[in-house]
C-alpha cells in the first residue's frame, strides 16, 4: 500500500513548516513556535521527532548540517508550496468565517 | 567497591510512567539507576550512593527502530537530549532519561501515541500466543501417544506443567492488558505493577522447574528453593522501600519459602522410599524357566525388565486404571499382534543410522490384555517356546493386575 501524502497539515505541522523558513534544529523550532504562539503550541520531541522524518522522507523539508548527531533542517520548495497552500485555506477560512458571523451577528 | 543491585522487574510497554516512579524511589534511598543488564532486559542494575533526588523520564522506543543501537534511535536520543534531557540507558523497551529542566516533556500521550502504544502492546502478544497453541496441540496430540511410547512419568507430568504454566502466564499478561484496553485501570500503579511482575517471574520459574522435572524431582525442589528464597530476599528489599511488610509480600514470600523447604525436605527423604519401590521378583514355572521382574512404578505404567532363556525383554505394563482399549488396540496394531493370549511376533527390521549405515534388528513383542514385553535384538533370538508362553502369560496377567 503506498504510503499516504499529506492532504492537509495539523497545527503543530504547520508551525513546524512555518519554523523551518529558516534553518533549525528541534530545540529551535520548538523553542521558536513556542514563543510565536505565546505557549499555546508546545512541540515535544518525540512527536516532533516522528513529524520531521515524516516531512523528510515527504521531501517537505531537508537536512541542512550535521554537527555531530545533531541535525540542522530547511523547507523545501515543495513544502513552501504546501505551507502556502494551507495558508491560503486557512485565510480563506477565516475571510467565510467572518463573512457569515458578521452577517448572523447582524441579525441578532 | 560500591555496592552494586540488579532487580528483575517485567514490565509492559504502557507501563512506562511505574518505572519513572520505580527509579525515583529508588534514587530517594540512595539507589541510582545505572542501566539495563546486559542479557536480561528486565534487568535494572543500581549502584549505592548518597540518597538523592532525581527526576527520571522513560521513552517507549519506536518500533521501527527497536534494532539496538542503531544509527536512528541514537540520532533520536541526542535530539530528545537537545531538550534538557541525559540518557542514562536503554534496552527493547525503554529509555531512560534525566531529566534535567521541565520545560518540555518527551511525549504529550497525543491520541497517536496512544494508538502507537495500543498496537505495540497487542502485536507483542502475537508471537506468546503462537507459543502457547501450538504447546497446547503437541500435548492434547500426542499425550496418548506418549504415555503409550514413553510410559515415563517424568515426561508426561513435564509436558503438562510447561504449558500449564505458559498458558496461566499468557492468560495473565492479556487479562492485564485487557484491563488496560478497556480502561478498566487507567494509571497502572507501582504496587500492580511489582505484583504482577512477582507473579510473571515466578510462574515462568514453575516452567523452567516443570521442564526440570525431566531430570529429576530433586533438582526440581531445589531449583525451586533458590527461588523463593531469592523472591523472599527481593520482598524484603521492597518492603525496605515501602515501609511495610503486608504491601512487600513478605508473609506470602516467607508462607511459598517455608513450603518449598518442607517439599524439599520431602523430596529428600522420600527419595529413599522411591528407590525401594524398585522390586526384584521371580517368578518361576515350567520346568527350568523363570522370569525375573525388576520393575519400577510410575504414574501411568509399570517398567521392568524379563527375562527368560538367558534373554532380557522389556516389560512394559499399562495399568488397568488407564489401560483403554484404543491404546491396547493401537499396540496391537503397530506391533502386528493379532492374538490376545501372548503370540511373540519377531519382525526383522532394517535401521539406517545417522551416517548412513544399514543395520539389521530384530523387534521381539508379546502382548496380552495387561502387558507388553517388548526388545530389540542385533542378532535374531532364539523363539519363545509355546508351552512357556502359554503358562507365562496367565502368570504375569495375574501378576501385574494384582
Amino acid at each position: 500500500m503506498p504510503k499516504k501524502q499529506l492532504d492537509t497539515l495539523t497545527e503543530p505541522m504547520y508551525y513546524t513548516l512555518l519554523a523551518l523558513l529558516t534553518p533549525r534544529c528541534g530545540i529551535e523550532i520548538s523553542e521558536f513556535v513556542l514563543e510565536l504562539t505565546q505557549g499555546r503550541v508546545r512541540l515535544v520531541p518525540g512527536t516532533l521527532y516522528t513529524m520531521l522524518s515524516k516531512f523528510e522522507s515527504e521531501g517537505m523539508i531537508q537536512e541542512m548540517s550535521v554537527d555531530g548527531r545533531k541535525r540542522t533542517y530547511e523547507i523545501t520548495d515543495k513544502g513552501t508550496a504546501m505551507l502556502r497552500e494551507e495558508y491560503q485555506r486557512l485565510t480563506t477560512m477565516i475571510l467565510e468565517g467572518k463573512k457569515w458571523l458578521a452577517q448572523s451577528e447582524g441579525q441578532i | 567497591m560500591k555496592k552494586t543491585r540488579s532487580v528483575l522487574l517485567s514490565m509492559q510497554l504502557y507501563e512506562y510512567k511505574v518505572l519513572e516512579d520505580y527509579l525515583s524511589l529508588m534514587a530517594n534511598k540512595g539507589w541510582i539507576f545505572k542501566g539495563f543488564g546486559k542479557y536480561g532486559k528486565n534487568i535494572l542494575k543500581f549502584v549505592k550512593e548518597e540518597p538523592m533526588s532525581i527526576q527520571y523520564r522513560v521513552d517507549y522506543v519506536d518500533g521501527a527502530w527497536k534494532t539496538k543501537e542503531s544509527e536512528e534511535l541514537l540520532a533520536y536520543r541526542t535530539f530528545v537530549e537537545q531538550y534538557g534531557y541525559e540518557f542514562i540507558a536503554g534496552n527493547l523497551q525503554f529509555d531512560v532519561y534525566q531529566q534535567l529542566s521541565e520545560q518540555y516533556p518527551i511525549r504529550e500521550n497525543t491520541k497517536e501515541d496512544q494508538i502507537y502504544l495500543r498496537k505495540a502492546v497487542v502485536h507483542g502478544l502475537y508471537v506468546p500466543l503462537l507459543l502457547v497453541l501450538v504447546g497446547l496441540m503437541q500435548v492434547f496430540t500426542n499425550y496418548q501417544k506418549m504415555i503409550v511410547m514413553d510410559f515415563s512419568e517424568n515426561v508426561s507430568i513435564m509436558m503438562l506443567c510447561s504449558w500449564g504454566f505458559l498458558t496461566i502466564c499468557y492468560a495473565i499478561t492479556c487479562f492485564r492488558i485487557i484491563a488496560w484496553l478497556c480502561h478498566i485501570r487507567h494509571q497502572p500503579t507501582l504496587r500492580n505493577v511489582l505484583f504482577y511482575s512477582t507473579c510473571d517471574n515466578a510462574l515462568v520459574c514453575l516452567v523452567i522447574s516443570s521442564f526440570l522435572l525431566f531430570v529429576s524431582i530433586k533438582a526440581t525442589l531445589a531449583f525451586l528453593f533458590v527461588v523463593c528464597s531469592v523472591m523472599l530476599y527481593r520482598s524484603l528489599l521492597f518492603a525496605n522501600l515501602e515501609h511495610s511488610l503486608k504491601q512487600s509480600k513478605v508473609w506470602l514470600n516467607l508462607g511459598l519459602w517455608a513450603l518449598c523447604c518442607v517439599l524439599l525436605g520431602a523430596g529428600i527423604v522420600s527419595s529413599k522410599e522411591y528407590v525401594s519401590k524398585e522390586r526384584h521378583e521371580v517368578i518361576s514355572f515350567g520346568s527350568n524357566e523363570s522370569v525375573a521382574i525388576i520393575y519400577r512404578e510410575s504414574l501411568f505404567a509399570i517398567q521392568g525388565y524379563y527375562s527368560v532363556n538367558g534373554q532380557t525383554y522389556e516389560v512394559n505394563v499399562i495399568k488397568p486404571s488407564i489401560l483403554q482399549e484404543r491404546i491396547a488396540s493401537r499396540i496391537r496394531e503397530e506391533n502386528q499382534i493379532t492374538s490376545t493370549t501372548g503370540t511373540v511376533v519377531t519382525q526383522k527390521k532394517e535401521l539406517r543410522d545417522g551416517v548412513g549405515k544399514t543395520k539389521t534388528v530384530y523387534d521381539v513383542s508379546v502382548a496380552s490384555d495387561t502387558f507388553l514385553l517388548s526388545s530389540r535384538y542385533q542378532q535374531q533370538p532364539t523363539p519363545l517356546q509355546e508351552e512357556t508362553l502359554q503358562e507365562m502369560v496367565p502368570q504375569l496377567d495375574a501378576y501385574f493386575l494384582r
